[in-house]
């Protein structure tokens, strides 16, 4: 087969290449010359991107397993292994980011002994690697039957469901949990950001945007891998989606009505143009 | 008994001896470049600032419910019952969430190094430990920066307040703030004139986060119990739908189950 350098290929070897000499820099100069960040500003753009969005983004796979298995709703059920392909696709990306963005990544595993439970960070850690976990294991019967290994895939089916539990439980931790990495920090951030409601914003807007991903990769891959479009289950997935943000926009502007803040949406500002 | 440091703008002179003293005990390199520099960094734990004939120090306050230590991940910053906040380099795996934490952007990197540690100011631990003072309350030849026990420390302040009228700020910062710090301090011009945040609340910030996270227990077992019981009610709807589909097959009227639902 030969590839054809198209217009989309070429910007994707460019970060590529971008790409492979920024690890260069980071792992032989180290953060500061690596990147932007300094004593005012530890934490990078690429935490709200990569770490808060592209977990949010991954979380089509615990909507639809439990929609599919707990909520035994068969019409969406051939979408699933794409969602739980992309949650996993997803956490592995995280993973991958992490060790990039720690101080001293090969101290990774240091929360799995150095244990403060007091921590949201020790909780994220913790759901990040038991869902990446669980991912695998959701993940593990296509690989196994494609080698037909029965015995593993037996096993794997009988945990199907108390996985799927695990897996809903620990994504709404680990969801939630990164809204409440920021409830320490109420003197720095703007009081549109700020709310005590911030772990339930985080969870419910993770619901959205994992839909709306499943629906964006459903309509990707019926365009490029010549797969059938499961146009029926897009729409409905579309229709749940316009719920989950109609419930996400009351509830935030609700919050900002009780907290008192809702007339500074209308003064001017960065905030005012960002928000 | 917790220790306390208090700093008394009124009093300093703006010799910086306490830098000095700093940068020797934590052995950084000091000299006048670095002691020209208005802030706190890695190789600076402690520094007066000067507005005009006013000065101040920044330092770490110790904070007596820290909320770099509650976010920690790992517990590589512990408060000690002395008084000073101390730091585990063995344990830390740089996520740098004590810096994003800290109400007073104390914590600071070593962003040029391969293998970065976080640095601040400890309170002389070890000193406190081995029953000294802090090396800028040994060194300050004015008594600017007093060390003590921290509640002996609260009442001088409280009567140096009430007995100059007109000198002081009528606020001791770091009696409440965030819960209250081991650090306290007395002014005569307002505190955020040189940084210090104005809008902190004053219960420990720690409780921010533990409030939410102690509901963790909770979502866990009712969520497990929820959707448990969700499954085996479709499981079984599911299963009562088949059972009652295969006795029906001969009559194709049969094929609704008793829920309603279609098969």
């Amino acid at each position: 087969m030969k590839m054809r350098l198209t217009f989309w290929r070429l910007i994707f070897l460019a970060l590529v290449v971008a790409g492979l000499y920024a690890t260069t820099i980071r792992f032989t100069q180290g953060l500061g010359r690596s990147t932007n960040l300094s004593d005012d500003f530890p934490w990078g753009l690429w935490i709200g991107f990569d770490v808060l969005c592209g977990v949010m983004l991954a979380a089509g796979g615990f909507t639809l397993t439990a929609a599919v298995h707990i909520f035994n709703i068969k019409r969406l059920r051939p979408i699933v292994r794409p969602t739980i392909l992309t949650a996993f696709l997803g956490y592995l990306l995280v993973c991958a980011a992490l060790m990039y963005d720690l101080g001293r990544p090969y101290r990774i595993w240091h929360p799995l002994i150095m244990r403060n439970p007091h921590s949201v960070m020790f909780e994220v850690a913790y759901c990040v690697m038991l869902y990446t976990t669980v991912l695998a294991l959701e993940f593990s019967p296509i690989v196994l039957e494609r080698f037909d290994m029965q015995r593993p895939l037996k096993l794997i089916r009988a945990m199907l469901i108390p996985l799927v539990i695990c897996g809903v439980l620990l994504s709404t931790l680990h969801q939630s949990s990164l809204g409440m990495l920021y409830l320490i920090v109420p003197e720095k951030l703007h009081p549109f950001w700020y709310s005590p409601w911030l772990p339930i914003f985080f969870f419910i807007s993770a619901v959205a945007v994992g839909l709306a991903m499943t629906i964006f990769e459903s309509s990707m891959s019926a365009k490029h891998l010549g797969c059938q479009l499961e146009l029926s289950i897009l729409q409905e997935l579309g229709r749940v989606l316009m719920v989950v943000l109609w419930v996400y926009a009351i509830l935030r502007f609700d919050d900002l009505w009780r907290r008192r803040v809702l007339y500074a949406t209308l003064q001017p500002g960065y905030e005012m143009y960002l928000f | 008994m917790s220790k306390a440091l208090l700093y008394d703008a009124t009093i300093c002179i703006g010799c910086k001896q306490c830098e000095v003293a700093c940068s020797q005990q934590n052995k950084l390199p000091y000299n006048e470049a670095i002691a020209a520099e208005p802030k706190q960094s890695e190789h600076k734990f402690t520094a007066v600032l000067t507005q005009g004939d006013k000065f101040m120090r920044r330092l770490c306050m110790n904070c007596q419910d820290p909320a770099c230590a509650s976010v920690c991940p790992v517990g590589a910053l512990t408060k000690t019952s002395t008084g000073p906040v101390t730091y585990d380099a063995a344990k830390c795996m740089g996520c740098r969430y004590c810096m994003v934490a800290c109400p007073f952007k104390v914590p600071k990197y070593e962003w040029s190094k391969l293998l970065p540690k976080v640095r601040k100011c400890t309170m002389c631990a070890d000193r406190l430990a081995a029953g000294q003072q802090t090396a800028c309350a040994e060194i300050c030849p004015t008594g600017a920066t007093k060390f003590g026990e921290r509640d002996q420390l609260i009442d001088e302040a409280r009567s140096r307040i009430r007995d100059n009228p007109g000198q002081y700020v009528k606020h001791i910062y770091g009696l409440n703030e965030v819960g209250g710090t081991s650090v306290l301090l007395l002014s005569s011009v307002p505190f955020e004139q040189f940084g210090y945040p104005s809008n902190l609340i004053n219960e420990p910030v720690p409780m921010l986060t533990f409030r939410a996270l102690s509901k963790i227990p909770d979502i866990v077992s009712l969520g497990g119990i929820l959707l448990g019981g969700i499954w085996w009610i479709t499981n079984r709807r599911a299963e009562v739908a088949a059972a009652k589909g295969r006795k029906s097959l001969p009559n194709p009227k049969g094929q609704r189950t008793q829920w309603g639902g279609k098969q």
